[in-house]
């Protein structure tokens, strides 16, 4: 099939193509899961809610402005989902599995990259901040876009950003993360 | 460019990453090497952005199209066959395809509600709310007919009391003109009993003052009476002193009689009609 744009595409799968609602999935499926396992931290959970988020699609799909992106209006989807799932994560009390011998702070930096580190920290966030940050540097979106995705002030969006990224610093730091970012500072 | 001061140094960071635009890297080290506060802020900035480099290159794989269309077409066939049952009461998830072995340990085809057990708890919920409405309109309706008034319950109010505050009806107004027009008669027969009663109190006066005349101008006679022979001492006394009394007051008879004459004489001239 060759590519078509956003409008045609869900134009046909308004129309019942199924082979176009597939190439819609495919084409979305990669910013709506990693915006919910990003936000959920669960493999499992941010496939179930990422699926729950395209049958919404689907279903209101008739609601969408054609004059207007179709990704911010998915992405505003997919975040409204991820705060309902999280909200029901703390509802119900999570079994944490017990440790008998945690390993030491050496040992987990040893298995854990600069990566997981920083989703370790993620989660530690509140899920404004986390959400905010997500859709700014995974997403890519601007702040205006991230604003009108998570409905709220633009300057309230900043404010958010750079609070989540001086909490997440001062996590990694606190959780001895080497960087060599002094050595670059030094090197220059 | 060249970064003058902190404060210079904080925005332009803070801009720089708001808008993703390039920055003059070495006149923020420069600046950075001579303050320890900036020093930390642009370490923090080059340790986020290595973390959020490795961190967007580290997407996992996924592949949700099966699954949800599959979802899709088993949504669209219940809601063709029960199209007046909402499509979020029944929430199924179908097993995913392609999922991995951690996965397929989890049941994913989950009936979240049945709709027999949640039509008898909305019923339940629809009795209660029920009541609570009748309740809280039994409670207006009293309100509303019988404001709380606590000087009410101390002095309850009369019946004219009540009535005074209402509009008068026909038959009100009716009994009202019967009432008036009894009040007029009853005067006037007031009036009349009274000015009765005061003629007849005076005809008793002028009764009165009439007799007492006669009294005074013709006192009694008591003539003389033969009494028996056998009449005692003290009778024979007694009847002396009357026919004394009784000539000495001859004269008197006469003017009285005299002016009686002329009295009438007087009253039968005027009586005849001029001539």
């Amino acid at each position: 099939m060759q590519v078509i744009d956003d409008a045609s595409l869900i134009q046909r799968c308004l129309d019942g193509d199924e082979a176009c609602m597939r190439v819609l999935v495919e084409r979305f499926q990669g910013i709506v899961f990693g915006l919910c396992h990003r936000m959920l931290g669960h493999r499992e959970d941010a496939e179930d809610v990422a699926q729950d988020v395209f049958l919404r699609v689907f279903r209101s799909l008739h609601k969408w402005d054609s004059s207007r992106p179709f990704k911010p209006w998915l992405l505003t989807i997919a975040a409204n989902r991820c705060r309902t799932a999280l909200s029901k994560r703390r509802r119900v009390p999570v079994a944490t599995e017990l440790q008998i011998h945690p390993p030491t702070v050496a040992a987990e930096l040893e298995s854990l990259g600069l990566s997981e580190e920083l989703q370790l920290a993620l989660g530690e966030l509140r899920d404004d901040y986390r959400m905010c940050f997500v859709l700014f540097h995974q997403q890519e979106l601007s702040c205006a876009e991230v604003a009108e995705i998570m409905q709220c002030p633009e300057g309230t969006v900043k404010t958010w950003l750079h609070r989540a990224r001086r909490k997440l610093a001062d996590s990694l730091i606190r959780r001895g993360v080497v960087t060599d970012a002094g050595f670059e500072l030094h090197r220059i | 460019m060249r970064v003058s001061n902190c404060t210079e140094f904080e925005q332009r960071l803070r801009e720089s990453i708001e808008t993703r635009a390039d920055i003059d890297v070495a006149a923020f080290c420069a600046h950075a090497a001579a303050c320890d506060g900036c020093q930390r802020l642009w370490e923090e900035h080059l340790l986020l952005n290595r973390a959020v480099t490795e961190w967007n290159s580290d997407r996992p794989d996924v592949d949700l199209a099966d699954a949800v269309l599959a979802q899709h077409a088993f949504n669209v066939s219940a809601a063709n066959e029960n199209p007046l049952t909402p499509v979020d009461a029944h929430t199924v998830e179908m097993p995913e395809f392609t999922a991995s072995a951690a996965l397929e340990s989890r049941p994913r085809v989950i009936l979240r509600s049945v709709i027999s057990g949640s039509a008898q708890r909305y019923s339940s919920r629809q009795r209660n709310s029920a009541l609570a409405v009748l309740a809280a309109a039994a409670l207006v309706l009293f309100f509303i007919a019988i404001p709380f008034n606590p000087t009410a319950v101390v002095n309850p109010s009369t019946v004219d009391d009540r009535l005074a505050d209402r509009p008068p009806t026909a038959r009100h107004i009716e009994l009202t003109q019967e009432i008036a027009e009894v009040e007029e008669i009853g005067a006037d027969v007031e009036a009349m009993v009274r000015d009765a009663g005061s003629a007849y109190l005076e005809l008793a006066r002028d009764a009165a003052g009439v007799f007492t005349d006669t009294v005074v101008f013709i006192p009694e006679q008591t003539l003389p009476t033969a009494g028996p022979a056998d009449a005692s001492d003290s009778n024979s006394n007694d009847t002396e002193r009357s026919v004394s009394w009784g000539q000495e007051l001859d004269p008197i008879r006469r003017d009285v009689g005299h002016a009686i004459d002329f009295l009438f004489e007087t009253i039968s001239n005027d009586a005849e009609p001029a001539t």
